[in-house]
């Protein structure tokens, strides 16, 4: 009976011990594309996993949401520094993450997830210190490249009947 | 669209055509009238099963996307 006290006492120590020096630390992931804006709802979103770079364990996934950002601001104003090209509604993803120490974190990103035969992946690392959240500015801004091809016609696995002629192929084409 | 944020004019679009499996040539896509579509005509001889590959590439910065079509004449 005392070792089951003693052992339950033990476990509530610990767990006490685990609450206090894990820090919540939050990071938003912004995701934009190459020459264009942000890859939010419209095109369905990158999915993001936030992982230890070292150990690979997954410490948080989701979705970009959010809208594609200012135009004028992002394909216009000329770069400045310290002048981030998001604001409030552009897309992100937002996690807390409960870190106790120092951790290399691998941000990766996938889409766009509505148009999944021109989808990319992109990724980065970069090291993370509770408490010191990524979440100003652009915060951890992501670029992917790419162009989202369709082909619009002939449609797919058409039968063209009559032999020789000529087939038109049209593509829509437009950035991520 | 030509002279567009995203001048249609700065991207190179074309098809990659195969013939059964065998390349037989690339055709040049130009602005078809359209924001963002593309269009070229491609003439086809004998019957066989064709696919065509389209890419599309900003040379100015490397970006490129593609997609891929087959169909069948007969």
């Amino acid at each position: 009976m005392k070792a089951t006290h003693f052992f339950l006492g033990l476990c509530i120590v610990m767990l006490g011990y685990t609450a206090t020096w894990a820090v919540p630390t939050h990071i938003t992931v912004r995701v934009k594309t190459k020459d264009a804006k942000f890859l939010g709802t419209l095109m369905g979103g990158a999915s993001v996993r936030l992982t230890d770079a070292q150990t690979g364990e997954l410490l948080a996934q989701g979705l970009t949401v959010g809208g594609t950002g200012n135009t004028k601001q992002i394909m216009q104003t000329p770069i400045a520094r310290g002048m981030p090209l998001s604001d409030e509604s552009t897309a992100k993803f937002t996690a807390t993450i409960d870190i106790e120490v120092p951790r290399l974190i691998e941000v990766s990103a996938r889409g766009p997830l509505a148009n999944q035969q021109a989808a990319n992946t992109v990724s980065a690392t970069q090291w993370v210190v509770p408490g010191k959240h990524i979440t100003d500015g652009d915060a951890w801004m992501l670029e992917l490249p790419g162009f989202a091809v369709d082909v619009i016609a002939p449609s797919a696995a058409a039968t063209l009947n009559g032999g020789a002629q000529d087939v038109t192929i049209t593509a829509n084409v437009v950035m991520m | 669209m030509p002279g567009g944020m995203w001048d249609a004019n700065q991207i190179e679009v074309a098809a990659l055509l195969q013939q059964n499996g065998q390349r037989v040539g690339v055709l040049p896509m130009q602005y078809a009238g359209a924001p963002s579509q593309f269009s070229g005509v491609w003439r086809i001889e004998e019957a066989g099963v064709y696919e065509a590959t389209v890419y599309a590439y900003d040379a100015t910065n490397g970006n490129t996307g593609i997609d891929r079509v087959t169909f069948q004449v007969q």
